[in-house]
């Protein structure tokens, strides 16, 4: 009978080893440890024994059932894995293809540039003012002590709706207004859109400047060439950045230096861009005109103060080698794109 | 301006190099545009006479001539018509290189050697008067090397003067900054005995516009030499200076203007009726001027007149009737003083620019006129011959105008510049500017400008000059003191910056057009007239924009043209409403889309965006800046929309947008007229939202939850398609209790089943008490409520 066990065992198992899938190994189970299995009928027939024999039998009876339910639930496992191993395999993806959705858009360079000189200047305390675009001749030109016949006049060549009003030419009446609505002291900066009369290739006849003023008792001209130095070096991102300023001359600054930094491409060396000086003017600045503090009640005196004023497109072309000013009023996505 | 390096070396001679003068120049604050050398480059060309002109035996244009530089003798075969015995030429000679880099070789032309080259003036790269050879002056020293002879090795400086700096227009004016920068005395070139007086002759003249014109000068030159010929050394200075040479009274009168500043005029006297006067023009005047031009004259312009008319703009151009010409015999040369205000923008407005108007415009030296009339009439007598009759003056009401004496306070300067400067040292610099400088104590200084400085009228013009000389790179120090503020905005204020940046999060570029557009377009957009620039640069930039919309649809036009299917732009700037007296510039975001709703990509089925991809955008942002989409919410940061007629939209979908009830924006498509004349193709979705109302938020407030579970239940709705779907919501909030925490539709549908004139509409409710667990009863209750209520609006449940 020893033999019969062990055969049966080993069809058993054998049948379980070949069985493909769990349908086919709940067949193997139930035909032997079903209510109708094989090794459900010898159990049956244990009550036909003697009480030693039943013993014995029984304990066969029982190895045999762990061993066939042990090689089910091992081989039940080998297919589950194998199972999800297929699934797996079959829910394979190429993770190069691109991902779903948006593309992203950007921010203009002359916002760019906006936003890192309010930065740099705001870290020094400055705030930013607003003033109006359509504006009087007063804010724009008398105040500035650009008074109707001064040959200054004619540097502005400028857009007007009547005699009176016109298109700010500069973002200097923001100077104006703030003195006039606020006391020393006072640092602010206004950027924002001006316009001249002028169009051609290195012309638009709308374009951003940022205004900079610091106002209190003994701003020095020397104040101003240290906040130069380190807005100039800040913006460029060069810490000991030459800068040089050169006499020039501004009806609302007295002095006024037309401010040079070295040339960022060539650093001084001399090239293309900087016309083989290497030296690119950036920005005019000057120390505020005392006629300028008087046409706002302030008396010079008692304070002093300096005032920057910058061409955002220009410091847009230098810092990323724009080189045709229309490209930044043509809205053109290939342009656009490359800010992101 | 223009001018030569060796004119001004004549004058004041630092002892540096051309590169060094040029960037001390600038540094002072007359900068230096461009270094030129005043000729091309090239070698071995010396003086030569033609002693000899044989033909050549073969060859019909070409001669055989005989040369001397002096000691060699030199036949050289030359094809010019105008070789002569006798004159004076430039011989290339054996191995000299002329500019382009032609170097002179012996050589046989159709037989007959050369030992060189006749150059014409071209050949040398000089502007050339006639055709042929260069002749030149029989006083020309023979022999030597062109380039020495006329110092051809010199440079041309080129200077952008400021507005300010009328003073520094000349040769002296260069040299006086010269002097304060180097410290040197000047060398005056034009201080002769002055010249001798033969004639009697005067020419009357009268000042009738006495404020225009303070002094005016005249001096008559009778029986000037015919044959009178500018000399060499003279037109060279002209050419250097970018001037050119005319005639030798008319450059005699350059020259003087180059080398001291004063615009002189030279009248052929014959050609005059009567006595001069300087008055302003009559209505109706006119006068043919030197260039042709006829120039309408009215009240503001001042003019000379004799008593048949003007003769001459004051202070920009003669009148061409009586110029000077090769046949005049009898001069009258005038040196005045005009004022600036007489004549500032008078030559741009008649589209002028003269020399002469460019410095009376900055102001000349009121005192200067009576130096150079006495220079010009010297020069003129000594190049011209003729006789000279004494100047005559014509005075105005006051006597020029003279620079009033400042006092500078060393201590106050120092304030002001941040750096001390000794009084010594200020005194030093503003003596060789010219003025007269007295010390009032040991820091004040007494500081009288000279007549020419008319720039300096307070302390701080004193301080830029101390400034400029000292060099502004002496103002070095570290940053100073500066009291810090914060400078952090408040929680509840949206920075543009988070706007621009959102949009950019969501495809959308930022562009920046025009502020100006074109009036046809502008009345597309909206009936009210825009603000309309008086002198526009043209007809498409015209009027200021009341939108940002034709802006962003031109750039859409423009991608379109360029390919580009899919485009979503926002641009942030002013519109400008209402009227020149009452302008509202208001800040606003615009945005436009056009386009697939996705980039072309394999994961999305391409479709094209729609009126609801620009909402949900627009929502997105409205949520992202702080505002509530909830309209159960009664805060003032509630925003809703609501249909509404635009004329640049479809009337069909066109929506407006309000903060809690107040107008702040506009959504919707592009109507189809406009975008045809716009030029833009498929369906145009547009965005606009006023920034203003958007720049506050409320700061976030926490709120306790509810520790009991919510409830939701669907309601399937028939409600007549009319009636916008906000309304039925709000119909349904209205109408249910305070637990009812939330309300919204999951789906909608139009078509079989639905009779026509209705929509279907899946609403889901959410309920939630605070305090206790709701229960099937009382949800049952509450539906049923709801349900009545809309009953009553026609709103039935779908079955």
């Amino acid at each position: 009978m020893g033999n019969q066990w062990a055969d049966i065992q080993a069809e058993a198992i054998h049948s379980i080893e070949q069985a493909m899938d769990v349908a086919a190994l709940e067949e193997i189970r139930v035909a032997y440890t079903g209510k109708k299995g094989v090794v459900t009928q010898f159990m049956k027939e244990l009550g036909s024994l003697d009480p030693e024999a039943r013993r014995a039998r029984g304990a066969q009876i029982n190895e045999l059932k762990e061993a066939i339910i042990s090689a089910l639930n091992m081989r039940r496992n080998e297919l589950e894995q194998v199972a999800l191993a297929q699934k797996l395999e079959a829910e394979r993806i190429d993770v190069t293809l691109p991902g779903r959705g948006q593309s992203l858009g950007g921010i203009h360079p002359v916002t760019r540039i906006i936003r890192r000189v309010e930065a740099i200047f705001g870290s020094m305390g400055y705030s930013v003012a607003q003033g109006p675009e359509i504006e009087d001749d007063w804010h724009n030109f008398t105040a500035l002590n650009i008074p109707l016949t001064h040959p200054a006049r004619a540097m502005h060549d400028t857009f007007y709706f009547d005699a009176e009003r016109l298109l700010r030419t500069h973002t200097s009446p923001v100077q104006i207004r703030t003195m006039q609505s606020q006391t020393p002291p006072l640092k602010i900066l206004a950027p924002g859109r001006v316009y001249r009369c002028d169009s051609d290739m290195t012309h638009s006849p709308m374009f951003h400047q940022i205004e900079v003023l610091h106002l209190d008792e003994d701003v020095t001209f020397t104040d101003l060439r240290a906040t130069l130095e380190q807005f100039l070096g800040a913006l460029f991102e060069q810490d000991d950045l030459p800068i040089r300023l050169r006499p020039s001359f501004f009806p609302f600054t007295e002095p006024s230096a037309e401010v040079d930094i070295q040339c960022v491409h060539c650093r001084g060396k001399g090239c293309r861009v900087c016309k083989k000086t290497g030296w690119i003017e950036v920005l005019g600045s000057g120390m505020v005109h005392p006629n300028v503090l008087r046409a706002v009640g302030l008396d010079p005196a008692k304070v002093s103060g300096f005032a920057i004023g910058m061409g955002v497109e220009r410091l847009a072309m230098l810092r990323y080698g724009v080189d045709d000013l229309r490209s930044f009023f043509d809205n053109d996505l290939r342009f656009l794109e490359q800010f992101v | 301006m223009r001018f030569s390096e060796s004119w001004l070396r004549e004058w004041i001679n630092p002892p540096v190099d051309t590169a060094t003068l040029a960037h001390r120049l600038t540094m002072a604050g007359l900068e230096v545009d461009a270094i030129e050398p005043a000729a091309e480059s090239f070698s071995g060309v010396v003086v030569a006479e033609v002693r000899s002109v044989e033909l050549h035996p073969d060859a019909d244009k070409l001669k055989i001539t005989r040369v001397t530089d002096g000691t060699h003798e030199y036949q050289i075969v030359c094809g010019a018509a105008n070789v002569r015995v006798g004159m004076r030429v430039p011989l290339a000679t054996l191995g000299a290189q002329l500019p382009g880099g032609l170097v002179i070789k012996s050589a046989k032309l159709r037989g007959v050697p050369s030992e060189g080259m006749l150059c014409s003036a071209s050949e040398l790269g000089m502007p050339s008067v006639v055709d042929g050879l260069w002749e030149l002056p029989s006083d020309a020293p023979l022999g030597q090397s062109i380039r020495d002879w006329l110092n051809l090795d010199d440079s041309i400086i080129e200077l952008g003067i400021t507005p300010n700096r009328g003073d520094a227009l000349s040769i002296l004016g260069v040299a006086r900054d010269c002097s304060a920068l180097f410290d040197l005395d000047i060398t005056p070139r034009d201080q002769s005995s002055g010249v001798e007086v033969t004639s009697d002759a005067v020419q009357s003249a009268r000042i009738a516009a006495p404020d225009d014109c303070p002094v005016y000068l005249t001096q008559v030159i009778c029986g000037v030499s015919a044959g009178r010929k500018t000399p060499m050394w003279m037109s060279e200075r002209l050419r250097r200076a970018g001037i050119k040479v005319i005639e030798p009274i008319v450059d005699v009168c350059n020259y003087v203007m180059l080398e001291l500043g004063q615009p002189l005029h030279a009248f052929d006297q014959q050609k005059l009726q009567g006595g001069l006067t300087v008055r302003r023009a009559r209505p109706g005047e006119s006068m043919d001027a030197l260039n042709q031009q006829k120039l309408e004259m009215d009240a503001d312009c001042l003019v000379i007149a004799d008593e048949a008319g003007p003769v001459a703009l004051a202070g920009i151009i003669g009148g061409l009737a009586s110029a000077v010409s090769a046949g005049t015999v009898n001069i009258v040369l005038e040196s005045a003083h005009f004022t600036p205000e007489a004549i500032a923008g008078r030559a741009r407005r008649l589209g002028l620019t003269t020399d002469a108007a460019f410095r009376f415009e900055r102001g000349v030296d009121p005192l200067l006129p009576a130096r150079a009339l006495s220079r010009a009439a010297t020069l003129i007598q000594q190049i011209c011959g003729g006789q000279v009759g004494n100047a005559s003056a014509a005075q105005g009401a006051k006597a020029p105008q003279v620079p009033a004496a400042i006092q500078l306070d060393m201590s106050w300067a120092e304030r002001r510049l941040g750096l001390a400067v000794l009084p010594e040292q200020a005194k030093k610099f503003l003596v060789r500017l010219g003025c007269i400088v007295e010390f009032q104590s040991d820091t004040v200084l007494t500081v009288t400008p000279p007549s020419h400085r008319f720039d300096m009228v307070i302390p701080e013009d004193l301080l830029e000059e101390l400034a400029r000389l000292l060099g502004f790179d002496a103002f070095r120090a570290p940053m100073g003191r500066s009291p810090l503020t914060i400078g952090v905005r408040p929680e509840t204020e949206n920075s543009i910056a988070k706007v621009a940046d959102f949009m950019a999060s969501r495809g959308y570029f930022e562009a920046i057009s025009y502020s100006f557009i074109d009036p046809a377009i502008a009345e597309l957009f909206t009936s009210a007239p825009g603000i309309a620039l008086a002198n526009p640069i043209s007809s498409e930039m015209a009027v200021m924009r009341q939108s940002l919309w034709p802006g962003l649809l031109q750039a859409v036009a423009f991608n379109q043209n360029r390919q580009q299917t899919r485009v979503r732009l926002f641009e942030m700037g002013r519109s400008f409403k209402g009227s020149l007296d009452d302008v509202q510039e208001i800040d606003q975001l615009a945005a436009v889309i056009v386009g697939g709703r996705w980039p072309e990509q394999w994961g999305e089925k391409s479709t094209q965006a729609d009126f609801f991809d620009l909402k949900g955008d627009c929502e997105a942002l409205l949520l992202h800046l702080g505002f509530s989409l909830d309209p159960s919410s009664d805060h003032a940061n509630n925003v809703s929309l609501r249909a509404a007629a635009h004329p640049a939209l479809h009337p069909g979908q066109s929506a407006e947008i309000l903060i809690h009830d107040h107008p702040c924006g506009w959504l919707g498509a592009i109507h189809p007229d406009i975008a045809e004349k716009m030029d833009v193709n498929g369906s145009v979705f547009v965005l606009e939202l006023d920034l203003h109302s958007l720049q506050y938020r409320h700061l976030p407030m926490n709120k306790p939850r509810s520790r009991f579970p919510q409830v939701r239940r669907d309601l399937a709705l028939l409600k007549p398609a009319t009636m916008p779907i906000a309304e039925l919501l709000s119909l349904i909030r209205n109408g249910g209790p305070a637990s009812l925490r939330e309300v919204g539709v999951f789906d909608r549908y139009v078509g079989a089943g639905i009779e026509p004139g209705f929509e279907s509409v899946a609403v889901k409710l959410i309920f939630q008490e605070s305090e206790r667990t709701l229960t099937d009863d009382e949800i049952v209750g509450i539906i049923s409520d709801i349900r009545a209520n809309l009953a009553q609006h026609n709103i039935q449940l779908r079955t």
